[in-house]
């Protein structure tokens, strides 16, 4: 709600000439009167205190000068203003220019509102910092503990066995590092969307099978992923999409990380189906899990719980993760038990490029 | 015959010639009272174009005074408000308009000169 939206350009209307009788009924019920001549020109705001303190027979007698809102005033100058002049309504200028009317329980609305979003912002980042710290033991006590453990074993390492092994281990060292950071922007980002509030989106066009290769080059030199069959399937021709490539791409690397994490025939499936504006991703994958187990995996894209307290297992921040992202691209996502394979499947309204 | 009943009425009759406006010299204005300042000069004005100035005062009961041009012609305007204030204020309410007649009369005592 911004200033401009509070102030009143419908405003009840007396000629500078006009007999106080006239004008009686009027201030009494809307409590003011805005004075203007026939061309136009503003001469005040007469309000019932006027009248009292000058009890002439035409309005232009009556008028007493007032405090001015500027429309550039802050929040806080404008509540000074009303402060000092005790008035139920103040004029509002552009410059030298009459632009209308604020009266005070408006500005009190304004501010309360104002109050109430601010208020809001704080709970949110309350819940930033209560979810952040909730979510980082895990997230970073896993990476930075495989890193610690091959650094220690580096530090032991003889000339020779430095030679011959060190530089794997530096690598495994790396690739911790890389996903300790990778970890806490997840982190941050899930935290903040957890919370409530927004972040930015990145949109770019394009191509669906180039970003699908790219996925599945990742997936597949991805640290901690068992090795497992993964196939693409793509059931309409190559079109392009425009949003969030990287945000996606969490979305379907965090999905089929799961996937390959719990599937049963050391095979997955993943692909992309597109009907008009309509694109569907999905993955397909037969699970080591009963359906119990499953409902119970995938209720975080119910509750966005983390801990799950009936397995006792802690199921990290990917799926939710990959929730609020496809949420926040604009789409849903849903689970197939029902059939065999379990398909986990995310529809997009928004994201074909329609070239006009 | 004559009805002693009949309703009678009796009238009150007189009349004179006025100036407008109502006054000559000088009006002051209280503060409350119904006619405000620029009623009144406005009146004035319409009336009479350019005669009379309008002086806001700084007073607890008077508003403004009225004075005709014709005597800030012979006097300074600092010097008749001064009278005013000592001499007339004193009497004034808020609520009222008083008629002040004010005649300026300039006189020299001695002067001399040379042919």
């Amino acid at each position: 709600m911004d200033l401009q939206s509070c102030i009143i350009k419908d405003y009840p209307t007396a000629h500078p000439h006009d007999g106080i009788h006239a004008v009686i009924s009027t201030l009494q019920k809307e409590k003011y009167v805005v004075v203007i001549d026939e061309h136009n020109t503003f001469h005040g705001i007469l309000t019932p205190e006027d009248l009292v303190a000058k009890p002439h027979s035409i309005v232009i007698d009556c008028v007493q000068k007032k405090e001015q809102i500027s429309i550039d005033d802050s929040m806080y100058e404008i509540a000074q203003r009303f402060h000092t002049q005790e008035s139920y309504a103040l004029p509002v200028f552009s410059g030298e220019t009459f632009h209308g009317v604020l009266s005070k329980p408006q500005m009190h609305e304004y501010l309360q509102k104002q109050i109430v979003e601010l208020h809001a912002k704080s709970l949110i980042s309350n819940k930033i910092k209560d979810a952040f710290l909730n979510n980082l033991s895990h997230e970073i006590r896993t990476p930075l503990n495989g890193m610690m453990g091959f650094l220690q074993i580096l530090s032991k390492l003889d000339i020779h066995d430095y030679e011959t092994k060190g530089r794997d281990y530096c690598n495994y060292v790396f690739q911790s590092a890389k996903r300790f950071v990778a970890s806490m922007n997840d982190l941050i980002e899930f935290s903040i969307l957890h919370a409530g509030d927004t972040i930015k989106i990145d949109t770019s066009c394009f191509g669906i099978e180039d970003f699908c290769m790219e996925l599945h080059a990742k997936i597949l030199n991805a640290e901690g992923i068992p090795s497992v069959a993964l196939h693409y399937k793509n059931e309409s021709s190559d079109f392009d999409i425009k949003t969030d490539r990287v945000r996606l791409q969490r979305v379907l690397f965090y999905t089929l990380e799961f996937a390959m994490k719990h599937c049963k025939e050391k095979a997955v499936t993943y692909g992309v189906q597109k009907e008009n504006a309509h694109v569907q991703f999905y993955v397909e994958f037969e699970s080591d899990l009963t359906t119990k187990q499953l409902k119970e995996e995938f209720s975080v894209y119910n509750t966005n719980v983390i801990h799950n307290e009936l397995t006792e297992h802690y199921n990290g921040i990917g799926l939710p993760l990959a929730k609020k992202y496809a949420e926040l691209l604009g789409g849903t996502v849903r689970v197939d038990f029902s059939n065999t394979p379990t398909r986990i499947i995310y529809d997009f309204d928004k994201i074909v490029n329609i070239l006009v | 015959m004559e009805d002693k009943n009949a309703l009678k009425y009796t009238i009150q009759l007189s009349f004179e010639e006025i100036r407008l406006p109502p006054f000559e010299d000088i009006l002051l204005l209280g503060k409350r009272c119904p006619q405000g300042k620029i009623g009144v000069c406005t009146s004035m004005n319409l009336l009479i174009p350019n005669e009379f100035q309008v002086i806001e005062i700084e007073d607890d009961n008077v508003e403004a005074v009225v004075i005709n041009k014709r005597i800030l012609k012979k006097m300074e305007i600092e010097k008749v408000l001064q009278i005013l204030k000592e001499k007339v204020f004193p009497y004034v309410s808020d609520t009222e308009v008083v008629k002040v007649d004010l005649k300026v009369k300039v006189f020299y005592d001695l002067f001399e000169g040379e042919f």
